[in-house]
This record gives C-alpha cells, structure tokens and sequence, in this order.
C-alpha cells in the first residue's frame, strides 16, 4: 500500500513540474536558450493569480478563472521578455546565454520579494477539489488526480499540437533548421515569440492551478528549477515527449526515494541525473542540432592576457593603494563594512579561482561553491570539535581536499561531459552534497555549524593570536591577496599560455602537444584547491558555515562577480565582487532590492557589454594599455629567466 | 616513414573511408587529391589523431601509433594546418609563434625556468619564425585581424615552429589570391628544403600539387583511385574518368 501510495504522490510530483519543464524544453527547442528563470516566472504566476483568488477559492470556476488570468498575464509577460531578452541572447555564447537567464531569475525573485513581501501564504483547494477517493485500502486526493490529469492533458495538447498540426510542421522545420526555414518564407522571430508566449502561458496556468498544492513563498520557484531541469535533462533538451517521460521518471524516483532513503529526501533524483549526464548526456531523446557547446563561444568576454604586463608606476600605485586602504580597514570602518569586505575578499578569491576554469581554459561549471563549502565545514569542524589540530595544518588540509575532490570529479566529468551537460553535472554534485550536509547532525544540519572559535597559530618560537576580529581580518586579507597573486603569477606564466591556448581553440592546443584534456584537469584541480582553501580561511571570519555555502546559488555568486568585472581579465573577478558586494551593502534593508539590482545590471552586462566592467573600460582606452600594446614589442617580452 | 594499411572510417552508417592505403617515405611530398566530399580531410584526421578510424594501422617511422591520441602524435613529430586556419585570434601575432615555441620546448622536456615572461631565445625564435613566414610586419597585430592569406601563413609559422618531422597540410592555400599562392609555395618550398620535411597535403589547386608533390594519391568517394607520380596520374584513364566524366560514373 505505502508503494501505491509513495508512487501515486511521484506522480503528481513528476506531472506539476511537467507543467514547468515543458515550457523550458519549449523554449530550448526553438531558441536554444535553456531558461533557468522559468521556475521564477512560474512563481510569478503563482503570486498573480494567488492575489487575484486569495486564501480561498470558492469554487473550481474561480480558481481556474484565477489561473486562466495569471497564464494570460504571463503570456504578455513573456512577449516582453522574448523582445527584451531572449531575442539579443541568439548572438552570445551558451554560457553567457545561460548566466543571463539566470540573472532574469534574480530579478523575477527581487521582483517577488519586493511586491509581495517575503511572508508565506497558503491557499486551500476550492471545496470539491478537497476530498478524496478511496478504493480498497487505498485512498487518493481528489486534487492531486486532477493535478496528474492536468499534466497528462498539456502533453496530450502539446504533442498533437506538435506532431500533428500544421503548427507544428513549422515548429519542427524552425527547430531543426531555423536557417532555412527563413529562407523559404517562415516568419520565425514571429514562431519564436508565439513559442515562448505559450511556454510562459503555462508556466502562468501551473503557478494558478497548483496554488494550493503548495505555499506561495518566496521561495517557490526553487523546487521547480532544479527539477524542471532534471526532467528536460534526463528527456534529452528539446523533446517534449522526452521531457513528459522525464517527469514520470521524476516522480518514479521521488516516490523511491521517500520509501528506501526517507532520511534523504530529494537525493536520488541527484544521484540518477549525474548518472544520466555522464551515460547519456544528450538525455533520452537526442534532439537534432540540441549540442550548442561548438557554438562560438571562446571569444565572447574577450581573452584574458597571459603575458606579464610591464610594472608601470600607475599600476605599482593601484597596487599599493588598494592593499593600503583594505589592511587599513579594521583602523577607521564600522564592524559591519569590515564584516562584509572580509566577505567580499573571499567571495572574490573564489571568483578567481572560477574564472581560471572559464576564463582560461574554457569550462563554465556551475557547483563550484561544493569546493568552497567543503573547505569550510572542513575546517570550521576541526576547529570547533577536531581538539587542536593547527589551523595551518587545517588550511593545507581544505586546499588537499579540494584538490583531490576536483580530481576524482573532474577526471569523470571533463571526460563524459561539456557544455550543458558539464554545467548541470557539476551543479548536481553541488546540491548532493548541500543536502547531505543539511541531513547531516554532527555537521550542525539546516542551522549550519556556529560558534566556530578563531585560531592561535603556533609558530615554533612564537604564536599568533588571531582570535580578535582585527587580527583575524589582517590573516584573511593578506592570505587572500596573497593566494591572489600567485594565481595571477600562475597564469602569466607558461601555464596560463597552455589555458588561454586551450581556451581559444582545443584543437590547434591538441596539435601544439597539448594534453588538452590533462591541462583542463589541471586547472580543475588547481580551481577546487583554491576554492576549497578560500573556504577553510572563510569559516573562522564567518565563525558560522551553513549549508547555503554549498547551495547553487552560492555557486552563481563567483560567475555573477567575474561577467560583471569581465571574464577576459585576470582581475574581473575582484572588481565584479566588490561592487556586488558593494551593491549587497547599499540595499541590504530593503527585501528583494538587491537580487533585483544584481540581476538587472547582470542582463545589461550579457547583452550590452560582454567584456565586463574591465571591458568597457578597456574600450573606452581608460585601460588600453592591457591589450594591444601589452602586445608587447620584441624587447618587452624579452626578460630572460633568471 | 608513415605507413598506413586499410583505413576504415565511418561517421554513423555513412562510410567514408573505405580502405585507403599510403606509404610515404622520408623526404617524400605526397599529395591527396579528389574531388569535394571525397574523404581527404576525414583521412587526415584519422591520421593525425583528430578521431579515431574505424578499423586499419597506421605505423610512424616503424610505430603503431592509431591508437595513441593527436598530442601524443605531435610529440612524435606531426604537424598539422587545417582547412580553415587554426590559430589563436586573441593573441597577436608574435605571441601566436612564441606560444608554439614554448609548447615546442615542452614536448621535447624542457622545464620552464624561473621568469614569467618567455625568455629572450624564445622570442627572438618567434620573431625568426615570423620573418620567414613573411609576417615580420605583423608581430604585434592581434590574429583575429588577420587577412586570410595572413592567417594560412601564420598557421604555418605555428607549426614549423613545432619543427616536426611530418608536415600535414590540408587545402595550404585554399582560398587565397594567385599571388598569395605563389608566395606560399615559395614558402613551402623554401622551409621544405631548410627543415629536410616530409610534407602531407591536400589541395584542389593543380598547380600547387604539381609544383611541390612528388607522388600523388586520387581519392574519390573514400576509395583509392591511382598512386604515383605526377606523369603516371595524368595519363590515368580511371583519373580522367573521375575530374572529366563525373556525372555519367557516379550515378
Ligand atoms: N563530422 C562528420 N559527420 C558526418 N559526416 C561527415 C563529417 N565530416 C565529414 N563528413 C562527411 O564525410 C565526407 C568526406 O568529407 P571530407 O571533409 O573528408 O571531404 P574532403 O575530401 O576533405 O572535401 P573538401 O575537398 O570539400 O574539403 C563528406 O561527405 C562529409 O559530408
Ligand atoms: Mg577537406
């Protein structure tokens, strides 16, 4: 009974997100834009028709008529959106083109936040969807089989839509072919935004009709983004019929779940989409022309330079200055701005060690906080419980860690996977282990571990006290910068060539001699360590790790700071960092203000000024100097090795 | 020096290389010719290392090398241009060549010292490089401004820079205007002469093939057709089957 009963709540599980997942697969078969915000704008839809219902609908007419409007209001939302954004993302790279999409969820959840506040709401089913259905010793809520009905309706509609109309015979030419298709006569910007009208229609319609299924938070769309993307995922991206046995298998997987891992919830969906990824990456279905790694994304962004620029006087003052004003810091700021660029200086190490994997060799991963997270569980653990191991020892450990965690992930990863495949893989991995630290009590669970102590560091002949808030600020600020600069080092050298060699074309690196595959793990390797050593000197400056460290929004923070400074320079990273953090900072009282702030000047950075900051700078000549004359002239390059 | 025996590749259901067959000898220039579609960029790659053939052997001065992947290849001493050039579009010209210098230096096991910068032989080898690819006016212009005759030279440079021992060159010249191609020749004929190269290449220009090759191979639709000197392909009836009377052969 429990297996009928465990099975028939997956499936209404797997067919509420169907009603998300087909509007993604939609949009990614026609316009090749995998949309992470379309969670976001099913939420939207939710809070829309949730204001115009309320707490309880009187009847099933009203809570449809309720959802009808919203899906409405959505579909004209969606027009905008395809005007505004969604049209200028077909001349960016994948990674960019997914990194805007998930800045359109920022402001989505800003958005929400600022209009509907960040209280839950919950709405209870209209009076004869309520009751159940009994057979036997087994017994269903009325709703949750219309729910299923629901889902099974949409993919019966979409299918024969697809598949047997006229409609549909033009979709399938502009999804298989958009080139030609124009070339006959189709009018496809005309097919795209009526595509992404009814996908954003039924992200409206799911959001009213599954209201009380669910409480209206802030929250909400969360759920529904990861596992919509499964579902397409496993489908294979663009198959609607793919993504329809997607979701069944969801809901299959759930209900396994709950029955033989109830300690785990949510965790064997992970473990399923990692072992598609890597047998199958193009999902169950392929979609013809559904690769788009082999797009020309190299170039966007702009290549960071890999030879040592000359020391000029104005660079060796930036320098001084900048180290002058943060070590300076714990002298005149307030506890809280010290607070947040302690912060900020390992959010943008972090970045750093980010942009090394996209910026020099090319990779675009998406859990890159596991690494982070892992280092400061790492050594937040040991220093709280781990009885005096030397914090020193700690650190090395977190960065060994790391390293070694890259290793066996990336020697599987970079073989099987890239592009898409490799972005979802890693985020995958990121939110397995989130979830095993929140079902984990010795590491603290949902509240994290607190009250991690300080260290003192014991020096053989004399110790460093760096239990105070000053002191421990200086280890922080000097080791980063420090991490920094050999990092920089690292990539002005031979190393930095091999990646931005990679980078630009891994077949001409290929025939150069280059291992691509062994540098690409290289610089995985080195990447985790990093992130994973900027976690170990983040916890006892945070003296609190929570499972968010690990969480995929976490992991968008290094790729939100290093678009925004400019992913073609060295030093992006830590210019996007500061003024996010700058920006957290200046609206952290009003909810919603800053992921709505963020997220907007993330899309106008995508899609007006891909280079970043830096490279705007670097356009208007402010910064000229970094590139063509960089290009050094003969005796310029020629400092000989010692 | 290479020797290949029975390639077999296939893309899926469609095969594309039917059992081709070459043995080229130390010092030798062997040409690939064919018509569009005939199979001579897919038999590069599988010689190279690009992907992996079907069925068959290739030997490399006495070694089984089918099975090793294409830098490992490289460090055997293979050079490879592309179709399209292969170069990197956001480094100017002069880092382009000191970057192969580098990766050259590599592949033969020499550490990197100290110093970030590239050391002074290096550059001075890339800038030598460069004059001898004619681009010495170009050192500091970034690759993706390059003209695309610019571009097949610097690709060149790219890979003499590598010194290997085989240079496999596919479509040297395509695209390029009559006088380019003349200087281009020149090149090859030049560096061909200073390095003692065995050179691979394919081309639809007939005068390239005849000024550098000195035996040919026809392909047509993934088969071989005839093999051997320039005089021995010109009189071959089954040739001018193929370039005269294609229409009524391929049906
Ligand atoms: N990656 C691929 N997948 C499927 N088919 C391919 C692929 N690459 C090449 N082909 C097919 O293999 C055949 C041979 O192509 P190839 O590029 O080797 O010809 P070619 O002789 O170099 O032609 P050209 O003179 O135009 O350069 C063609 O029919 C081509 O369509
Ligand atoms: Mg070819």
């Amino acid at each position: 009974m429990q297996i009928g009963f465990a099975i028939f709540n997956g499936l209404t599980v797997g067919m509420s997100i169907f009603l998300v997942a087909s509007g993604i697969t939609l949009i990614f078969g026609m316009l090749r834009i995998l949309n992470i915000s379309h969670g976001s704008f099913f939420m939207i839809g939710a809070y829309l028709a949730y204001t115009i219902v309320g707490t309880e609908p009187d009847s099933v007419i009203g809570l449809a008529g309720g959802a009808l409007a919203a899906a409405l209001a959505m579909a004209v939302l969606g027009l905008v959106i395809n005007v505004a954004v969604f049209r200028r993302l077909r001349d960016v790279g994948e990674a960019y083109s997914l990194i805007a999409t998930f800045a359109l969820l920022m402001v989505c959840n800003g958005l929400v936040k600022a209009v509907w506040g960040v209280n839950y709401h919950s709405v209870s089913a209209p009076e004869a969807l309520a009751g159940a259905i009994s057979y036997g010793g087994f017994f269903a809520p009325i709703y949750s089989i219309a729910i299923i009905g629901l889902g099974v309706l949409v993919f019966l509609v979409l299918e024969i839509v697809i598949h047997r109309s006229p409609v549909g015979k033009i979709v399938r030419a502009i999804a298989h072919d958009p080139w030609m298709s124009n070339l006959v006569g189709i009018n496809t910007p005309l097919v795209y935004a009526l595509v992404v009208m009814a996908a954003f229609f039924l992200a409206g319609l799911a959001g009213g009709l599954l209201l009380p299924n669910q409480s209206v938070t802030p929250q909400l769309f969360e759920s529904y983004l990861l596992q919509s993307f499964m579902v397409v995922i496993i489908g294979g991206l663009g198959n609607i019929r793919g993504a329809f046995l997607g979701a069944i298998m969801l809901g299959m997987i759930e209900g396994l779940n709950f029955l033989f891992l109830p300690r785990l919830p949510g965790i064997l969906i992970y473990v399923v989409l990692i072992g598609f990824l890597l047998w199958r990456p193009q999902g169950l279905f392929w979609q013809p022309g559904a690769q788009t790694s082999d797009q020309h994304e190299v170039m966007t962004g702009g290549v960071p330079s890999s030879f040592p620029p000359r020391a000029t006087k104005t660079r060796i003052a930036i320098g001084v200055v900048l180290a002058a004003v943060v070590l300076s810091l714990p002298e005149w700021a307030n506890q809280g701005l010290l607070f947040i660029v302690g912060f900020a200086l390992a959010e943008a190490v972090l970045a750093l060690s980010w942009n090394l994997l996209f910026g020099y060799a090319g990779l675009a991963t998406f859990g890159h906080a596991a690494f982070f997270a892992l280092g400061a569980y790492l050594v937040g653990f040991m220093l709280r419980d781990g009885g005096g191991v030397p914090f020193l020892v700690l650190l090395a450990a977190s960065a060994l860690v790391g390293a070694a965690s890259a290793l066996i992930v990336g020697f599987v990863a970079l073989r099987r996977t890239s592009g898409i495949a490799l972005g979802i893989l890693t985020l995958s991995l990121g939110e397995i282990l989130r979830r095993v630290i929140n079902y984990t009590p010795e590491l603290g669970s949902d509240d994290g571990l607190s009250g991690i102590p300080r260290p003192v560091v014991e020096l053989g002949l004399f110790s460093v006290d760096l239990t105070s808030e000053r002191a421990y600020f200086w280890f922080l600020a000097a080791s980063c910068g420090l991490i920094a600069l050999a990092l920089w080092a690292y990539t002005l050298s031979r190393n930095g060539r091999i990646l931005v060699t990679m980078r630009q074309d891994p077949t001409r690196a290929e025939f150069l001699g280059i291992d691509v595959r062994r540098h690409r793990l290289y610089a995985f390797v080195l990447s985790g360590a990093i992130a994973s050593l900027t976690g170990g000197l983040y916890a006892p400056w945070a003296q609190i790790v929570t499972p968010d460290a690990a969480s995929y929004l976490h992991s968008t923070q290094p790729m939100l700071n290093t678009l925004l400074g400019g992913s073609g320079f060295f030093w992006g990273p830590v210019v996007g960092s500061a003024i996010f953090s700058a920006l957290g900072y200046a609206t952290r009282t009003f909810a919603g203000l800053s992921e709505l702030i963020s997220g907007a000047v993330l899309i106008l950075v995508v899609l007006a000024a891909p280079g970043g900051i830096l490279g705007l700078g670097a356009k208007f000549g402010r910064l000229r100097r970094r590139r063509a004359p960089t290009a050094p002239d003969v005796p310029a390059m020629q400092r000989s090795a010692p | 020096m290479i020797e290949c025996r029975n390639i077999h590749k296939s893309y899926g259901a469609i095969a594309v290389l039917k059992g081709i067959s070459i043995s080229v000898a130390q010092g030798e220039t062997f040409a690939l010719i064919g018509p569009n579609g005939a199979g001579k960029t897919t038999f590069f790659k599988v010689l190279t290392g690009e992907t992996p053939a079907n069925s068959g052997s290739i030997l490399f001065k006495g070694e089984e090398i089918s099975r090793l992947n294409a830098s490992a290849r490289v460090h055997r001493g293979f050079g490879r241009t592309f179709q399209v050039a292969r170069i990197l579009p956001g480094n100017t010209v002069l880092e382009n060549l000191v970057i192969a210098v580098e990766a050259r230096l590599r592949n033969q096991g020499h550490r990197s010292g100290f110093g970030l910068a590239p050391g002074r032989e290096i550059v001075e080898e890339a800038a030598s490089m460069a004059r001898r690819t004619d681009l010495d006016d170009k050192l500091h212009q970034l690759a993706s401004f390059l003209s695309h005759g610019d571009r097949k030279r610097l690709e060149l440079g790219i890979t003499l820079s590598l010194r290997p021992s085989v240079l496999m060159m596919d479509e040297p010249t395509a695209g390029m205007s009559p006088s380019d191609r003349r200087q281009t020749i020149d090149i090859i004929l030049k560096l061909r002469a200073e390095e003692k190269l065995t050179i691979l290449l394919t081309e639809h220009d007939m005068d390239v093939v005849f000024g550098l090759s000195d035996r040919i191979m026809v392909m047509n639709q993934g088969e071989p057709v005839a093999v051997g000197t320039i005089g021995e392909i010109r009189t071959n009836a089954a040739v001018r089957e193929i370039y005269l009377g294609q229409d009524d052969h391929d049906a």
